[in-house]
Parts: structure tokens; C-alpha cells; sequence
């Protein structure tokens, strides 16, 4: 008799535990949701992943998120007030430097009690100047994470 | 969390000892004539087969049959550390046979809560209807003790309202506000639990229990998930552990009749010589 109290006296405070948890004060979900873009490289046909040597990015009119680094995979935040965001983008500092435009539409959802709200991106339109840039593959629509690749550029120079 | 897990043991602590004082107590010293006059009855020898049959009509007697009102304590210190989670919790069972209870829970809740992010308003009430089963084996007749395992179906009628958010955006450097109108929404839920329910005092009860709540409809909608159901828990998850500390009354306005069990009485075997 006594082992049988023991073990619910266990159990409740176990439950207990787990009944008390208070959502509001942990975050436990990324916020980023980055428009995930990805860099190949387009040489007589062959396509082939890339690492581009001196990257250069940034939204006009804002800070620079890259600047002359070595990437294969790039991290654009989209603004979460409009319904487009405008990038310029140099992938060596001896090539003439393109800018991407990219539509979406916006919705804002809440995350987590602890995260807040965010807003989900759903891409409607790349579109492109073509110094270097080939081509673009939307290979993701929706914009929820930064996990998925959501376009790829290929380029076309040696 | 130490003073969450102080404050569980010391609950559960005072809940035990009670309960362990109550079960010692001789409560079958008490006058209970009808008790006596089952057993009086059960004790007859029954010398024929005839006499047998008459002794099983008779052997029945009435135990108390009772409402038990009650509230959730638990519902106290889950208000003081969780400020958004304002509950009240009233319970109430009622005794249909020697081990068997109608049981009823009904409350209401509100959740107010305020961060950097958002302010969130919410209200709304909730009841649960289920039975309990007791599993204690009754040491006299009148004991109203119970260890019982139950099923509840609960509802609730809910609104909440974001009246403002904000999203950060520490690259673009925009704070984008807005809100979510008041939304009505319905939750249906089953749960399952098991407790105790120990006489403390004349007709006044402690008891405890822990339970886990199955959330059978979806509230979620894509751009809100409500923070707090009123009488399930959180908005956001699918199925709950919850406890309950509950002090009670009970009301004895009824008796219900209870017969003896009939038990097969075995005829010696003569051995043959």
C-alpha cells in the first residue's frame, strides 16, 4: 500500500511539473524566416553548385548583409511592411553588379505565446537584371523558414 | 520552479497526511444502527436451504447518497505565478450507487496578458460532464472515502481579441503593428483521470487528482492560436496534463439502497470412504 501512494505521489508531481509550464515565458521557435537563395553555376550546359569568391548584397537603402564574401547560399530578409523588397547584388567586384526584385505577398500569424507574431511570405514574382545572372528557379513559393531553398540563380560566366 | 516544486510538496504532503489520519480514524465506531442491522443479518446461520434464500432478500441497507460541491485550489497559485491564467473552478459530484459518481465541473476563466510583442484579451466559460468510478474498498458503510479513476467530456465557449501586436524587423528597421478582432470560438475536449477524495472533517473533503485532457476539435486558425481554452489549458497543444486540488461539501439529503453481494455458497465435498 504504501509503494502504490509512492507512486502516485510521483506521478502527481510529475504532472504538476509539466502543468505548470508557462508557455509566454519561452521562445522555442526560430523567428527567421529568410528568403533562402541559392548560387550555380551554368558553364556549356553543365550546371554545377558554385561558391561565388567576393559576394556582395544589400537592400537599397539599407545596410549591407554581405560584403565581398565567398558564398554558395545567400539570406535575404524580406520587409515585412511591403509587398516587394529590392536587393543589389555584385557576385565578384570585377562583374557588373545585378539587382533582384522579388513580389510576395504578405500574412501575418502568430508563432508561439512566447514568440509573438511573424509574418509567412508567399513569392509571387522574381524578377531580375541579366549582367551575370542567367536565369531563376522559384523553387519555394512559400516563405516560412529558412530552411527550404527558395530560388536558385544561375549564372552564366567562366 | 524550486518554489513550484516547494509548493506541490507541501500541498501534497498536507493532502497525504490528512488523508493517511482519516483512513486510521475508526469511523466505524460511529452509531450506525443500519450497519448493524446488516450485519446482524449476514451474520444469521443459515441451517437450510430455504433459510438462505430469505437471508439474501433481506440483506440489504442504505448508505448515504450525497452532492459534493466543491472548488479547484489549484487554480490559486497557478493565478499567482501565471498572471494570464485566471480560473475559478467549481466541482461537484453526486454519488448513483456504492461506487459509481455523476461528476460536473463548470468555471470560467479569463486571460489577460501583456508583453513587448502583443496584448491578448481573453474570456470565456466551460463545463465537463463525466463519471467517476471508486476503487477504495469501504472499510464501514458510511465511508465516503474514494480512490477513483473517471471520464469527463468537457466544452467551452470562448472569445479573444489581440488588441495590438508589433513584428520586429531588425533588418529593415520596421515595426509592423496590428490586431486580431474579438473571435468566438468553441473547444470540445475529453479527459481522462484519476484521484482521491478523502473526509477530512464531517462532510468536508480534500482531494487531488491528475488528469490528461484530449482536445477533440481544432481552434487554431492560421493567423491566431488562442493562449489559454477556459477548462482544458493551452490553445496551442493537442492533449494536456493537468492536476487538481479540490476542497469539497457534501450534502446527504439522500440514501441509496445498497444489497449484499450475492455470494455462491460451495457445498462440502464429503470425501467418499
Amino acid at each position: 500500500m504504501k509503494s502504490i501512494y509512492q507512486i502516485l505521489l510521483t506521478c502527481f508531481i510529475f504532472a504538476g511539473i509539466i502543468a505548470c509550464e508557462n508557455e509566454t515565458k519561452v521562445c522555442d521557435q526560430t523567428l527567421r524566416n529568410d528568403y533562402h537563395t541559392h548560387l550555380m553555376r551554368k558553364l556549356t550546359g553543365k550546371l554545377s553548385d558554385t561558391i561565388m569568391p567576393k559576394v556582395t548584397a544589400y537592400a537599397f537603402g539599407r545596410d549591407t548583409i554581405y560584403k565581398s564574401q565567398p558564398l554558395s547560399d545567400l539570406f535575404f530578409q524580406l520587409s515585412p511592411i511591403a509587398d516587394s523588397s529590392l536587393f543589389y547584388l555584385k557576385v565578384d567586384s570585377s562583374f557588373i553588379a545585378d539587382t533582384l526584385k522579388i513580389r510576395y505577398t504578405r500574412q501575418q500569424h502568430f508563432i508561439s505565446p512566447g514568440c509573438g507574431f511573424g509574418t509567412y511570405f508567399n513569392i509571387d514574382t522574381v524578377i531580375t537584371t541579366m549582367h551575370t545572372i542567367d536565369s531563376v528557379v522559384i523553387n519555394n513559393k512559400s516563405v516560412t523558414s529558412s530552411n527550404d531553398t527558395h530560388l536558385t540563380l544561375y549564372f552564366f560566366f567562366n | 520552479m524550486t518554489r513550484i516544486l516547494l509548493c506541490i510538496s507541501f500541498l501534497t504532503s498536507i493532502l497525504l497526511s490528512v488523508a493517511s489520519t482519516a483512513q486510521n480514524k475508526p469511523a466505524a465506531a460511529k452509531a450506525d444502527t443500519l450497519h448493524k442491522v446488516a450485519k446482524a443479518d449476514t451474520s444469521r446461520k443459515a441451517p437450510t436451504d430455504t433459510a438462505k434464500i430469505a437471508l439474501l432478500k433481506d440483506s440489504s441497507w442504505y448508505i448515504p447518497g450525497f452532492v459534493r460541491i466543491g472548488v479547484d485550489l489549484s487554480r490559486i497559485p497557478s493565478a499567482i505565478y501565471y498572471p494570464y491564467r485566471k480560473e475559478v473552478t467549481v466541482v461537484a459530484d453526486a454519488r448513483i450507487n456504492s461506487n459509481l459518481y455523476v461528476a460536473f465541473e463548470g468555471g470560467y476563466a479569463n486571460t489577460p496578458y501583456s508583453d513587448t510583442n502583443y496584448t491578448y484579451k481573453g474570456n470565456g466559460m466551460f463545463v465537463t460532464l463525466g463519471v467517476d468510478y471508486n476503487f477504495l474498498k469501504r472499510q464501514y458503510v458510511t465511508e465516503k472515502n474514494i480512490f477513483y479513476a473517471g471520464f469527463r467530456y468537457g466544452f467551452s465557449h470562448f472569445n479573444y481579441s489581440v488588441p495590438t501586436y508589433s513584428i520586429k524587423n531588425t533588418y529593415w528597421g520596421d515595426n509592423l503593428a496590428g490586431s486580431i478582432p474579438q473571435t468566438a470560438v468553441n473547444a470540445h475536449w475529453v479527459e481522462l483521470l484519476v484521484g482521491l477524495k478523502v473526509e477530512v472533517l464531517k462532510n468536508l473533503f480534500m482531494g487531488w487528482n491528475i488528469r490528461e485532457r484530449i482536445l477533440v476539435n481544432n481552434v487554431k486558425t492560421d493567423e491566431m492560436t488562442p493562449l489559454i481554452i477556459p477548462g482544458f489549458g493551452s490553445g496551442s497543444k493537442r492533449s494536456v496534463f493537468d492536476v487538481q486540488y479540490t476542497i469539497s461539501y457534501a450534502i446527504p439529503f439522500y440514501r441509496i439502497k445498497e444489497h449484499a453481494p450475492v455470494k455462491e455458497v460451495k457445498k462440502k465435498k464429503i470425501p467418499k470412504r
